[in-house]
């Protein structure tokens, strides 16, 4: 029991030991304006873009380890630019590198230039730059570059765990836990790995007198503590959602949702279709713009060829169908002519029937 | 108002289906409220289904009266059936006479706080939020659209087939062929209220989410579950990220097949336990609704079958049936017609052939994501323990099994690997087995609690 324990601080001592923090941080005073102009100097710099939208600051560096310090993180007062970028040269070379991020509207952000090209060795200059709207002002709270410690790594596993982002498309295939597909660690297997170390060290403390439902309180515990992780994201959806839809008629709904633009071309389109039977083919190249529009022309007879030809041939096509023709689409129209060329080459007679910046309502003739 | 017409068209729904398994479930079985509600809630809304489609079949209209009225007659038939319809007691699982500590009851309580919660969160954002997801506007809501507008079942043929015929009397998609379960369900929510809602549709979800734990819980409980274990594994399994995304965003058919499974898969569990035959009728019933729902049913209910077989034939002659099984099996697909279709798809479309690429996105999912938050995990562990703990869990084991292997066929040897590849149906399918694996997890884990000496026992007879 003794040597369990002693091992497990080691390991916790080992660990903090290799995992000190370092850091080189700059605040207001220290910033020095490249482009841009400065509005007012205080706790917080404030700078205007130049006409371009450009700021551009540096900061002095003196020998600064590249290598030894892999994550850069800048602070602002309010809302950040929308792009940024660390620039820097080192003593190695005269190459200037540059790396850009996106700041996702986070007022604090840090970068991580562990294997960007020219992060290694030490720094003669080094310049934070920042894309914004002509004129407009930010301000600069601090930057720093530093090697992260323990609580910086822990704060990082949290951020990429907590980050919300509302519903996006691919959600309904796949959730990782985390903010990018492809960055970990994730949460499944930390919980996984840390409810196994906790069952083992219970075992190994209880030995024989071990119960199973003990057992099965801490992998119960393990799991809530990950799923608060999937509650708070579902609840923090649904204030978006309901800020977005709660108290809505279905049609009002469809007027703020991410679809309001298909939603409409397809109501204005039902509208002019006349005959409650007619046949409706929906062309064009983008399957997002023909699926949601053949949705939104629902329940009205309506054929749409996912992968397939835009349109089919001429000889199936009769007088009185209605094409839903997207302006993403392949099918020339031609409005003064008042036809259309199918991809075979054939030309066919139409009438224009509604016409809106999605797309035109035509019917055979 | 809205609220009085969705209750009254769940009623519709329910109330045959309740009364029935009401008749088959014997009074002294544990959970058996919650048994009735859960089956009788999902086999309920299953036959709905085909009540709409008899009304079709003789041209009545789909309408509250219709439906109920049918619904009424039903209910009336099971109300005054034989006697002899009623099950046999004899096996029946006494009802336990449980006394909680007060530590039990507050964990109790935390779980059932903690599942308001969650159906809460689930409830409100699916029923806020207009039809969303892609496959839902493709395919099944719009389907749905269709059968609400004209109050009736129309077929749905290939676009080749739509553009011979005209379009007259049949309607197309990109999926002609998928089970219309889902779509009618989601018409028949809009019937009841009278008109087309985008957001009320999707009310469906939530309460199959609900039926899924109460399927889960019943079960758990009567195979030997205490409460407390029951609740925090219905909890677990109502809980998969995965699986509450497709709540928050209905409109898929996927979690009303993994519904169906589960329930199908408990029962079976159940029944190989205890041989009573209504758990066998249920586990056939749910089985014969997997059918229903997705074309990928057809082969999860055949993956029921083993362990019927073992069950059946006890251990040494099971194994040998299976065996035999699986080289006619092979034999079948080698001398199958290439574009012989079984269940929507034939050899000539699937493009038999080992894909290699898929075992990545396989991995990631199940184990590295947090699609199922550490369930896999525990699956396996639960796979490795069951071998040692007797011979009982072996029908399950061997029903799970079959359904992972052709889960694991589908995306390693068909040309379905391209939604595996690129993440899109691969979890989707994997949802269908989640619930019913959490099952198999319950259950060996329960023997290990139990420790019960069963190698001694013979499986069949």
């Amino acid at each position: 029991m003794r040597t369990i324990l002693t091992t497990f601080l080691l390991l916790i001592f080992l660990i903090a030991k290799t995992s000190l923090a370092t850091a080189e941080n700059w605040s207001a005073p220290d910033f020095k304006i490249e482009i841009g102009n400065v509005v007012s100097l205080g706790r917080t710099l404030v700078l205007t873009s130049n006409p371009g939208g450009q700021i551009l600051v540096s900061v002095p560096v003196q020998h600064l380890s590249l290598r030894d310090n892999p994550r850069v993180s800048l602070k602002f007062a309010e809302s950040p630019p929308a792009q940024i970028f660390v620039i820097w040269r080192t003593d190695a070379s005269q190459e200037l590198f540059q790396k850009g991020f996106r700041s996702f509207g986070k007022s604090k952000i840090s970068f991580d230039m562990t294997g960007i090209k020219g992060w290694n060795g030490k720094a003669s200059s080094l310049e934070f730059g920042f894309l914004v709207q002509p004129g407009q002002q930010i301000g600069l709270l601090e930057a720093s570059v530093y090697r992260p410690g323990i609580s910086d790594r822990i704060n990082e596993v949290l951020a990429n765990w907590l980050d919300f982002k509302v519903w996006r498309p691919v959600d309904v295939n796949v959730y990782t836990g985390t903010s990018e597909f492809s960055v970990g660690p994730y949460p499944a297997q930390i919980f996984a790995a840390m409810s196994l170390a906790l069952v083992l060290l219970y075992l190994a403390m209880r030995r024989g007198k071990s119960k199973l439902q003990s057992v099965a309180l801490i992998v119960f515990c393990s799991w809530l503590a990950l799923d608060s992780f999937w509650q708070l994201r579902l609840w923090r959806q649904l204030a978006e959602t309901r800020v977005q839809y709660a108290g809505k008629t279905s049609e009002d709904k469809l007027a703020a949702s991410e679809d309001a633009v298909f939603a409409q071309f397809a109501a204005a389109a039902r509208q002019s279709i006349t005959r409650p039977d007619a046949r409706v083919f929906i062309a064009g190249m983008h399957d997002y713009q023909t699926m949601t529009s053949a949705y939104y022309l629902s329940p009205f007879n309506s054929y749409w060829h996912r992968h397939g030809p835009e349109l089919p041939d001429a000889k199936y096509l009769q007088s009185g169908d209605y094409i839903l023709l997207l302006r993403a689409s392949d099918i020339n129209y031609q409005p003064a002519l008042s036809t259309i060329q199918l991809d075979t080459g054939t030309q066919l007679k139409v009438q224009e029937h509604m016409s809106d910046r999605l797309g035109v309502l035509l019917e055979v003739l | 108002m809205t609220a009085l017409k969705l209750l009254t068209a769940a009623l519709i729904s329910f109330l045959p289906a309740w009364l029935l398994l009401a008749r088959l479930v014997p009074r002294e079985t544990t959970a058996r409220p919650y048994v009735i509600a859960g089956y009788g809630g999902l086999i309920g809304l299953l036959v709905t289904t085909l009540i709409m489609r008899f009304l079709s079949l003789v041209d009545v209209p789909f309408s509250l009266y219709s439906l109920g009225g049918v619904a009424l007659l039903l209910a009336l038939a099971v109300r005054f059936s034989p006697p002899s319809w009623q099950p046999d007691a004899v096996n029946a699982v006494p009802m336990e006479n449980q006394t909680l500590t007060r530590l039990q009851k507050g964990f109790i309580l935390i779980c059932l706080t903690l599942l308001a919660s969650r159906l809460l969160a689930l409830g409100l954002e699916a029923g806020t939020r207009p039809v969303w997801a892609w496959d839902a506007k493709q395919h099944w809501t719009k389907q749905a659209k269709v059968f609400f507008e004209l109050r009736s079942v129309v077929p749905y043929v290939s676009l080749q087939e739509w553009l011979e015929l005209g379009g007259k009397g049949v309607y197309t998609n990109m999926h002609p062929d998928y089970p219309i379960a889902t779509p009618l369900l989601q018409a028949w929510t809009s019937i009841a209220l009278g008109y087309w809602h985008d957001s009320a549709v999707n009310l469906l979800w939530p309460v199959m989410w609900l039926l899924l734990g109460l399927v889960f819980y019943s079960q758990a409980r009567i195979s030997g579950a205490k409460a407390t274990i029951a609740v925090g594994a219905t909890f677990m399994a109502l809980s998969l990220p995965y699986l509450n995304t497709h709540v928050a965003l209905a409109g898929y058919a996927d979690l009303l097949m993994a519904t169906c499974y589960l329930a199908a898969v408990a029962a079976l569990y159940n029944w190989s336990q205890s041989r009573e035959r209504w758990q066998l009728i249920l586990a056939l019933l749910a089985g014969a609704c997997c059918l229903l729902v997705k074309n990928e049913g057809f082969y999860w209910f055949l993956s029921l079958f083993p362990g019927i077989l073992l069950v059946k034939a006890g251990l040494r002659k099971g194994v040998l049936c299976l065996a035999a099984l699986a080289i006619s099996l092979l034999f079948l697909l080698w001398i199958l017609p290439a574009d012989m279709a079984v269940a929507g798809h034939s050899l000539e479309k699937i493009n038999l052939g080992y894909r290699p690429d898929s075992w990545l996105p396989i991995y990631l999912s199940a184990l590295v994501h947090d699609n199922w938050h550490f369930l896999v995990y525990l699956f396996l562990a639960a796979l490795l323990t069951a071998p040692f703990y007797g011979q009982k869990q072996l029908p399950l084991a061997a029903v799970i099994l079959s359904a992972l292997g052709l889960y694991l066929a589908l995306y390693l040897l068909t040309n379905n690997a391209s939604g595996a590849v690129r993440f899109t149906s691969l979890n989707r399918v994997f949802l269908h087995l989640a619930p019913a694996m959490a099952f198999f997890t319950l259950t060996v884990y329960l023997a290990v609690a139990n420790r019960r000496p069963e190698s001694a026992q013979p499986l069949g007879g």
